[in-house]
This record gives C-alpha cells, structure tokens and sequence, in this order.
C-alpha cells in the first residue's frame, strides 16, 4: 500500500475517533462496534494464516479456505452495519466512517486471494502488512464503539 | 386376570410395552387394548367380568391421546390368545409376518428398502 | 461422541459375554471411547469459548463430564439388565402423550445436530480440498448412509473412534504452543467474566458448552448401542471402565481444543466463528504435519457423530412406536428403520443446501440440547430406580444422590438456556 493510502486511513481513523467522542451515547455505536470486532477477527485470521503459509507451516486449502470464510465473516459484518438506519447526523457519519474502514478491509481481503493464489510470495508478506494494520485498526475501533 | 395368580394392572404393565412375536422380532407397541363386551347400564351380579381380547395397535393411538374411537373394522388387532409371556416386553406365541399390524414394515420392505441394492444383505 | 458400544473390541478379544476383561481390549474400548467423546459440537463450542474466554469457562466442561459418565452409565446398565433401549422406556413410563412431546423435542434436537455434523464433515473435507462444503455435502450424506446401510455396528464404532484420536494433536500442540501455563491454570481456576464480554455471553456459553459435553442422542445411542451388540450384566464392568476412564480423557481432549484457541486466537483478538479457526493454533504450533492429523481427526469426529446421529433418529421412532430396529438386523427386516434414517440424511442435507452456516447450526443445536436434556435423563434415572426392570441392579444410594443433584443442574441449564439466548444475542 502506498503512502498516501496510509495518510488517508490514519485521517479516518482519527476522525472516527473524533466522531466517538461525540457519538458514543448514540444506538448505533453497539452494533457498528459488534461490526468492527467481527471484522478485525476476520482480517486478523486471514493475516494468521498467510503469515502462516508463508512459514510453511499451512496447506494451501486451509489458506484458501480461511480467505474464502474470511470474505464472506467481513462481507456479513459490511451489510450488518449497512442496514442500520441512522438517527442523527453524527450516526451518519459514524456509519459511513465504519463502513468506509470495512470496505478497505474487505479490499485487502481480496487482494490477499489473490495474492494467495498466485503464489507469490513477496505480494502474500505485503498483503499481511497491510491485513495486521487494519485488524489492529478494526479492533481499536471496536474496542471504542463497544467496550 | 392372570394364570400364575399375581396381580398385575393393565395400565403400568400392558400399555405402552413393546410386543415381540416368537423370533423376537419387534410387532409394536401395545397402543390400547379391547376388552370383551360389558353390558350396558345396570350390571346384573355374577356377570363374569370383561377380559382383554384383544391388543390393539396403529391409529388407535391417535384416539387413545386426543379422545374419540376408530371405527372397529379399521383396528389393528392382535388376539390376547398369541400373547405368550409378559415382562419388561411382551412376547407373541406366533410370528408377526403374518399380523395386519406390521402392514406398513411391509409395504416399506417390499416397495423402498428392499429394492435398494445390499438392502437384503447382512452387514459387512 | 461416543464409547458406546465401545465394550465392542473387548468382546472380540475376550469371547462374547466372557467377564474376563484382556489388556488389550480394555485399552481399545478406552481409546474409542476418547476419541469417540468429541463431535462438531465440542469442537467448536471449546474453540468459540476458548478463542473469547480463554480457560474461565472449564469448570463447565468438567461438570459436563462428570455429569455425562453417570448418565451413560446408568442407560448403558438400564439397556444391559432390562434389554430395553431409552426410548422403549421413556414411551412406556411417560405414556403416549408426554412421551409424543418428548419423542419430538428429542427427535428435532437430534436431526439438528445430525445436520451440524454432516455439515461438519462437508467443513472437514473442504479444509483438505479447498473444494467448497456445499460440493462435499451429498458426499457426506452420501458416505453416511452407505456406511449405516452396509457396514457392521462394531466396525463403524470403532474406527470412527480410534482416528478421532488424532484430535490428541490438540494436546500436542497446546505444549509445543509453550503458553504461560501459570496464567492458564490462573484462568481455569479462578473463572472470571473476561473484559468486553457481557455475563449474560459468559453464562450462554456456560449452557451451550454444558449441552456440547451431555448431548442426549449420546444416551439414545448409548443405550440402543447396548442393544445392538447385546449387552449382558458380565459387560457392565467393561463398560463402566470405558466410561469412568474414556469420557473424563475425552473431556481433556475438549480442554485443550479451548486451550490452543486461548493461547492463540484470545490474545489477536480472534473470535471463533468457522471450522478453519478451529485449527489455527495447531498450524501454528505444529505446522502441516499438525495440521494433517487435526484435520483426519476432525473428519473421524464429525463422520463418527453424523452415524451416530442418524441412527439415533431411527433409533428414537423405532422405539417409540414398536418397530423393528436395529444395525444387527438385515435392512428389510427393519424396513422403516432404515427409511427413517434416509428421510433423515435427507432433510438435514437439504437444509444445509440452503447455504445456511453449519457452524451456526451446530451452534443452536447445542443450546437446544441444553433444553432437552430433562426430558431425556429423567425417564432414565426414574427407571433405574424401578426393580421391574432392574431387579438387585437398580441405582445405589450414594449414584443416585450425585445424580438428583445433577438433575437439579440439568433443570437449572434447561430452564436459562432460552433466556440466555434472548439475553445475549446469542452469544454476540
């Protein structure tokens, strides 16, 4: 990922935390945080396993496999906290935000099938870089929203 | 109500027990029993009393649950005189091929599972 | 789960119904009977609990096991003495209309956890393949049935168990994990609600890993087991031996599934919602070689419980209405028994072809199992106690004692399960 990817996730971040502070009391910061937890499980497991594969320590089926029940843990999470419906301007914004982190989650996942299935090995370590910040990232966030 | 002289009720000991003809093999479960006609209204002394004549099985159950009787022609009936021993089951002097109560085992055997292959076979 | 009829290789070692117990036979009904323990529903109960509340919860899983050894214990007796299986008993001591309720409760519960485990094995053979669950379930279901069509009761017993004992890879794996084994005995002993989870998840758990460890179609199976391979009063000792020492040992065996998930996935942050997590930790300690062996033993575990399941439910029906049943039996001398258990492996095949998650499945279905057990382990303590069937065999004093005071854990399991569930989301 390149660097003014990085800046623009730590800008998110930062705002949904700023965003936190005013919209912790709302009733989407439960379910948007129960979101963001299960999503940072997924992404977390996916990073496990290709840093696992690239010790040489997992098959290719179980990576495949893990990748393919990763995507469909972080597809389930996304629409979860798409359907809420916000209240108030600060929900929206929480929401969007949330759902925004979920969407680059999901894109790294794929890119990390794909990484996976090519074989190469160079492409799998920057995917796992990029997974373990994100889980990391997912799981700050859903430690805040739902403590 | 019984040869060797002990008591035994109907409702904890016939009802509900498993019925195993000669071979041992499985008939049913005694679902209700039909007991000799009674007489109605005012019962005259020394009327000998009903006795079982027959264990009933099959849809009966249905009316000994939720109330109301099968018409008679329609009763699975095996007769009080087949029944050889009892105990923790019952046990049929004859062999249950032949009862009216195992019409559905047979219909399944002969129609689905017989015709199945490796289903007249014993297990390897 | 099993070790029913795990007296099996004894009596081929020793002669039918000889009481002389050799080496060798005690030692195989024991380890059928551990390797036998574990089903889908251990599997991922132990992993979901382990990876979110590390070892709090293994008080739960002990009472399980203690709980499961005397119930087994007493069905596999009652079936012995009286030569009648659990769900003859249950009709005849709660007569037609409490027995119909129960035959239906036991009988849904069960085709759910048939369903959990065929889908288990789906799970397992995608792990190995990469090819997706929904393309091995007819395979599975498939497999299922030929092999309760075509293949002995001792066979499919015996080797389901003994390849389930490479789930001892778990164990392996906890030590070669190297974990802080202070802070994991600190756990174990001293349960606390971990932070970021509600108490009412924690007591949610506690229920649904309680009905993992005393499944009832155990004791349907357990007992109709019995049946099947004619158990005398001389092959109680042998059985009582596979019990007292086989479950406790699969117990473990549920303890370090939940302990490798602890070590592991707890501290990432890992949840466990799929069978891939479940394994891993052991890729990780054990790399592929580890893996291999999890996933062979994840495959005997869920195979070994998806046979059992479906006998039970032509076990349950069978008994229930008097019909003939029974694996010693030719398939056309127990005709409906045998299309029960079709109709069965179909429906639950069916309904995983709607894409709906096994895990989730299995994960309901062990909860239900909590609400259940009432209705299975009290007819079964209630004639155990009755000498007409028993004779000098019934319960003794101290047996019964522990098991009343079990039953008011039972109740007590049952009756929070559905408001637990509310409470908690479902464990969300």
């Amino acid at each position: 990922m390149n660097r003014l990817g990085r800046s623009l996730k730590r800008f998110a971040m930062l705002a949904a935390l700023l965003l936190l502070a005013t919209g912790c009391s709302s009733g989407l910061a439960d379910p948007l945080g129960q979101s963001a937890k299960e999503a940072s499980a997924a992404v977390g497991s996916a990073a496990m396993v290709l840093r696992l594969e690239t010790e040489d320590k997992a098959t290719d089926a179980l990576s495949e496999t893990t990748l393919g029940d990763m995507v469909d843990q972080s597809t389930a999470a996304y629409q979860s906290a798409a359907e809420l419906t916000p209240k108030t301007a600060d929900d929206l914004a929480l929401q969007q935000n949330i759902l925004q982190t979920l969407d680059r989650a999901l894109r790294s996942l794929h890119s990390a099938q794909l990484a996976q299935a090519s074989g190469d090995a160079s492409a799998v370590q920057a995917v796992v870089v990029r997974l373990q910040a994100q889980a990391a990232e997912l799981a700050e966030l859903g430690k805040e929203l739902k403590p | 109500m019984t040869s060797a002289g002990k008591m035994f009720d109907a409702v904890m000991h016939l009802l509900d027990r498993q019925v195993l003809d000669v071979d041992k093999m499985p008939v049913t479960v005694v679902d209700d029993v039909e007991l000799s006609d009674i007489p109605s209204g005012r019962i005259p002394p020394g009327t000998p009393a009903p006795v079982i004549t027959n264990l009933l099985a099959g849809s009966v159950l249905g009316t000994r649950m939720f109330g109301g009787r099968p018409p008679s022609s329609r009763l699975n009936r095996i007769r009080w005189r087949h029944v050889a021993e009892l105990g923790t089951a019952l046990r049929l002097n004859i062999r249950g091929d032949q009862l009216d109560v195992l019409w559905t085992e047979r219909w399944v055997r002969n129609r689905i599972i017989g015709r199945i292959p490796g289903g007249r076979h014993d297990p390897e | 789960m099993s070790g029913k009829g795990s007296g099996s290789l004894a009596d081929q070692a020793t002669g039918k119904s000889s009481a002389n117990l050799s080496i060798l036979g005690v030692a195989l009904g024991i380890l059928t009977a551990i390797g036998g323990f574990v089903d889908i529903g251990d599997l991922v109960t132990n992993a979901v609990v382990g990876s979110r509340f590390g070892l709090s919860l293994v008080w739960v899983t002990v009472l399980g096991v203690v709980g499961i050894c005397i119930f087994a214990q007493i069905s596999g007796r009652v079936a012995a003495v009286s030569g009648r299986a659990t769900f003859e008993i249950i009709r005849e001591r709660l007569g037609p209309r409490a027995s119909l309720l129960n035959l239906l409760a036991s009988f849904f519960i069960n085709l759910m956890t048939l369903t959990a485990e065929v889908g288990g094995v789906a799970l397992a053979l995608q792990l190995a393949s990469s090819v997706h669950y929904l393309a091995w379930v007819p395979v599975a279901g498939f497999a299922v049935w030929l092999v309760v069509w075509r293949v002995k009761f001792k066979i499919l017993e015996n080797v389901t168990g003994l390849l389930g004992l490479t789930l001892i890879v778990f164990a392996v794996c906890l030590f070669l994990l190297n974990p802080d084994w202070n802070h994991l005995f600190n756990q174990a002993t001293r349960p606390a609600v971990p932070e970021g989870e509600a108490p009412a998840t924690y007591w949610y758990y506690a229920v649904a890993l309680f009905g993992a460890a005393m499944t009832p179609y155990e004791v349907f199976f357990f007992s109709s087991g019995a049946v099947e391979e004619k158990w005398t009063v001389k092959d109680l000792s042998q059985s009582r031996l596979n019990v007292l020492v086989g479950f406790p040992l699969g117990g473990f065996l549920s303890v370090a599934i939940a302990a490798c998930a602890a070590v592991v996935l707890l501290p990432a942050g890992i949840g466990v919602t799929s069978l891939s997590q479940v394994v891993l930790p052991v890729a990780e300690a054990g790399g592929k070689l580890a893996l291999a062996f999890v996933i062979v033993g994840v495959l005997a575990a869920t195979f070994g419980a998806a046979l059992e399941t479906t006998l039970s439910s032509g076990y349950t029906l069978s008994q229930f209405f008097g019909w003939s049943w029974g694996k010693f039996r030719r398939p056309v001398r127990a005709a409906r028994f045998h299309l029960v258990m079709i109709l069965c492996l179909l429906v639950g095949m069916g309904v995983l072809a709607t894409g709906v998650d096994p895990i989730k499945v299995t994960e309901y279905s062990v909860v239900f199992s909590a609400v259940a057990l009432p209705l299975t382990y009290i007819p079964i303590l209630i004639v155990a106690n009755d000498p007409d069937y028993m004779g000098r065999h019934v319960n003794g004093r101290l047996l019964n004692f522990t098991a009343l005071v079990f039953m008011v854990i039972i109740l007590l399991a049952a009756l929070a399960a559905i408001p637990l569930m509310l409470l908690s989301g479902a464990g969300a």
